[in-house]
């Protein structure tokens, strides 16, 4: 566009930008639980645009301009980033429904939205569907599940029984979406101690070593687009500081340390929130103290739902909160123009 | 290395290589018609001084002045062909007068006084001089320097020259510092002798190395001078930007630089006041910087001020045919010329021409995203989203309180967004809608006191009335027998009271008529 600045991105590009960001976690999560993480993203992307259309035509504005913006495909792919891979087809489209119509048109498009799209869909389907969002894939012991594809298919599209899907409700076994809810339950019940199932146990190290890669690979995606400059190195580091502060805290002085704070740092959706649903710049705070002061309040409400509630990763609920918090911010931390501060 | 001072906000630019532009060309031949354009405001103060088909001289002033506009001189000698009323070429709406001249090419100039040591006069008179030499600061805002001047007196500790040009494609002032340092010396000391400074900066950007060098040698031995490197970045041209950066002060809203003590000169107006003092030469030249994107190359000219465009650009034979769209200003501040008619004025710094492209990518105007670029980039610590919503919406209130007066559309801004917005387009609009808010809340007021005025006035005519009834029939009640001895007296004291009435109403007629001359 304009040859004499430099880093001048439009809309699109930043959208661009973000989706190759996110692609090396694809990769990682892909090589972990197999093809049908492939094939959510992409139902998602499908169902999302079918809505953004819908609701375009019937908002009578230009179709192709509005789609062309990207935006509704990073929601899409954000969101199947961060669903396990048990959902099915019916509920991938009320997670859609949810992120394009209800939490980005209903509030007037691109921009005017208050809530982060991909979030309000995760939270959503997490509250509606609790049993599928916290449970997880059985036959995830083999970390090379890249053959079976046709079993993917017919796990989202024809899902025959129920036991397949759903392990059966002992305590003991390991069946979440992230390793977090496991130390939960062992925190109440201590239940490590008393029962011993080996393959349990060998399904916990592959899990737990397959989000540390996650996140890792997050962390590069991240990496990326602040070296780009499309995002803002302010919001996820103060998120990151002041999760990792509380964490260290809670490790050093509670009574019986459970987990590290370098844990907490590389387990469930740390990094993935940090850069790139915190970073989101329509729900965020403009200005540069603001930004700070919304991602510390990120990481506060992700340490305390972490560690202190019921709900395994507090990720999508604290953002939420954050997002609220932030026409708040932005009143109070009005700028002063030039020449007003002495009078 | 020295100390590089910067200023929050601003962008950097891609630099463009500086080899063409040291030299200033001095000959561009006279055209045969001159164009004049004076702000007809101004006009109504200060007084035509020539007529139709008079002839006039080189430097001979065309109209007379007044204490806010200074008087304006002819760049040739010639023949007066027409005065007549004309719009500017961007705003249509204000009024110019345009005046035409016809040139005979015989260059017969006025006669000038020359002075040689202007340490002999008062400053007064050195003011005076300048005033009636017709300088204006060239940077762009033509505020009177006579005024700027008789204001700094006693007053100021510090002055500073600026020298910085933000736009990478303006060399203007650079090639001047080139060229004429050594006058521009003797303008600075000029300056400094009549408003006492003690200190006189000269700002400079951190690339133009040479020039920093060349400048440090020749001030080495001089006590009174110093030089201040600029981090390159636009805008930085602005003055209140640079006493920002070098002071870290700001300038109190409504006030002037000369209230904190610094008085801030171009360099190509410093140049123009040595012309004046020492030379006797009115303002009638100035130099322009013309980039052309078809040679790729950038020039700086002087030109004679009234010299028009179309006359200018076909001396370089550049065709200026449909390919071509030519632009006043630089690369960020520019306006589409639509008149090429439209001749050089004082305020005119630079002249682009740009190749016309058919826009293969469509631009594609999103809706605002937050995302904040443009707060970061603002220099004055404005909130341009912010303004874009209230401007958008007519919020007049928030964006008055969001200060948007302060805004000086130097359109980073809009450059930087990725939605392709055009901000600097609703700050205008909505820049003219408060002013009219002030003009309308102005007269309110004044119309209010107005019937204040008014009833005050009746009432106390009704109250002078009442008395003087009250008081002689109190005279005839209580002091009958005296009243008879006083009846010649009191006829004459009657008619007093008239007259003081008649005199109150005069007077408070007199107070209206003045008012509503304010208003108007
Ligand atoms: S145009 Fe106005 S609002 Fe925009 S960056 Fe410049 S000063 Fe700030
Ligand atoms: S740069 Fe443009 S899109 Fe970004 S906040 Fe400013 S106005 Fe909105």
């Amino acid at each position: 566009m304009n040859l004499s600045i430099y880093n001048n991105y439009t809309v699109k590009e930043i959208m661009f930008f973000v989706i190759i960001a996110s692609i090396p976690a694809i990769f990682t999560e892909c090589y972990f639980f197999g093809f049908i993480i492939l094939i959510q993203i992409l139902l998602f992307i499908i169902f999302s645009l079918i809505f953004e259309i819908i609701i375009l035509k019937i908002r009578q504005k230009n179709i192709k301009n509005n789609i062309l913006d990207n935006s509704s495909i990073v929601t899409s792919v954000l969101l199947g980033l961060s669903i396990p891979c048990t959902l099915t087809w019916w509920m991938i489209i009320i997670g859609a429904f949810f992120s394009i119509v209800v939490s980005k048109h209903l509030y007037g498009g691109l921009g005017q939205n208050i809530f982060n799209p991909a979030m309000i869909g995760y939270a959503v389907l997490l509250i509606s569907f609790p049993l599928y969002m916290s449970s997880w894939n059985k036959e995830n012991t083999n970390l090379f599940s890249l053959n079976d594809l046709k079993t993917s298919i017919n796990k989202i599209f024809f899902k025959t029984s129920k036991s397949d899907f759903l392990i059966s409700s002992d305590p003991e076994d390991f069946t979440e979406a992230t390793p977090l809810n496991d130390l939960k339950n062992k925190s109440y019940y201590n239940y490590d101690i008393s029962l011993k199932n080996l393959t349990s146990q060998n399904k916990k190290i592959t899990v737990f070593s397959a989000y540390n890669y996650i996140n890792i690979s997050f962390l590069l995606g991240g990496f990326f687009l602040l070296y780009k400059k499309i995002i803002c190195w302010r919001i996820p580091f103060s998120f990151l500081f002041s999760f990792f502060f509380l964490s260290v805290i809670n490790f050093l002085f509670s009574i019986n340390p459970i987990v590290s704070p370098f844990f907490h740092l590389f387990s469930g959706g740390t990094m993935i929130c940090a850069f790139f649903i915190a970073t989101d710049p329509v729900t965020t705070s403009y200005s540069n103290i603001g930004k700070i002061i919304f991602g510390s309040i990120v990481g506060l409400l992700v340490y305390i739902i972490r560690n202190y509630s019921d709900y395994p990763d507090g990720v999508a609920f604290s953002v939420l909160f954050g997002n609220m918090l932030v026409p708040l911010i932005d009143n109070f931390l009005k700028t002063s123009g030039y020449g007003h501060r002495d009078i | 290395m020295k100390k590089k001072y910067n200023f929050s906000g601003g962008v950097k630019c891609l630099p463009i290589n500086q080899d063409t532009n040291k030299y200033i060309i001095n000959y561009v031949p006279y055209p045969t018609k001159f164009f004049i354009y004076v702000k007809y405001n101004t006009l109504k103060k200060n007084m035509l001084r020539v007529k139709i088909n008079q002839k006039v001289l080189c430097g001979e002033p065309l109209t007379f002045g007044d204490s806010s506009s200074v008087p304006i001189h002819s760049p040739t000698s010639g023949l007066i062909e027409n005065v007549e009323f004309y719009s500017k070429h961007v705003d249509l709406n204000q009024e110019n007068i345009k005046i035409t001249i016809i040139s005979d090419h015989l260059e017969q100039w006025i006669r000038l006084k020359k002075i040689n040591n202007y340490k002999l006069y008062s400053p007064k008179s050195l003011i005076k001089i300048i005033y009636q030499l017709g300088i204006v600061g060239l940077g762009g805002a033509q505020f009177s320097s006579a005024k700027k001047l008789i204001l700094s007196i006693n007053k100021v500790h510090t002055l500073i020259i600026n020298a910085v040009e933000s736009d990478p494609y303006i060399t203007a002032d650079y090639s001047l510092m080139h060229n004429y340092f050594n006058e521009i010396f003797i303008g600075c000391e000029i300056i400094s002798w009549i408003s006492k400074v003690e200190k006189i900066l000269i700002v400079i950007q951190e690339d133009k190395i040479e020039l920093i060098s060349k400048i440090q040698l020749l001030i080495e031995n001089k006590k009174l001078f110093k030089i201040c490197i600029l981090k390159k970045k636009y805008p930085g041209g602005s003055s209140k930007i640079i006493i920002k950066s070098l002071t870290g002060k700001e300038i109190p809203n409504g006030k002037h630089a000369i209230d904190i003590g610094y008085l801030i000169f171009n360099i190509s107006t410093v140049y123009a006041i040595k012309r004046a003092v020492i030379n006797g030469e009115p303002l009638i030249h100035r130099i322009i910087s013309l980039y052309d994107y078809q040679n790729n190359l950038s020039k700086n000219f002087l030109i004679r001020i009234g010299t028009p465009i179309n006359f200018f650009l076909n001396y370089l034979k550049i065709d200026n045919n449909l390919n071509y769209k030519i632009y006043l200003g630089g690369m960020f501040m520019k306006d589409l010329l639509t008149n090429l008619n439209y001749s050089i004025s004082k305020d005119m710094n630079s002249i682009l021409i740009k190749k016309y492209k058919k826009k293969n990518k469509k631009l594609i105007n999103y809706s605002c995203i937050n995302c904040g670029y443009c707060v970061q980039v603002c220099p004055i610590n404005l909130l341009p989203q912010k303004l874009y919503l209230y401007s958008k919406n007519n919020n007049h209130k928030d964006a008055k309180k969001s200060y948007i007066m302060d805004c000086i559309e130097c359109r980073i801004c809009e450059k930087v967004c990725p939605s392709n917005i055009n901000l600097v387009k609703y700050f205008k609009n909505e820049k003219k809608q408060q002013n009219k808010i002030k003009i309308e809340i102005n007269q309110k007021k004044i119309f209010f006191d107005l019937f204040q005025l008014r009833e005050k006035r009746i009432l106390s005519q009704k109250e002078n009335i009442y008395k003087n009834k009250n008081y002689f029939n109190h005279l005839s009640l209580i002091e009958s027998n005296i009243l008879e001895k006083l009846s010649t007296k009191k006829l004459i004291s009657n008619k007093e009271i008239e007259k003081n009435i008649r005199k109150e109403i005069l007077r408070s007629s007199i107070k209206r008529v003045k008012l509503k001359n304010k208003i108007l």
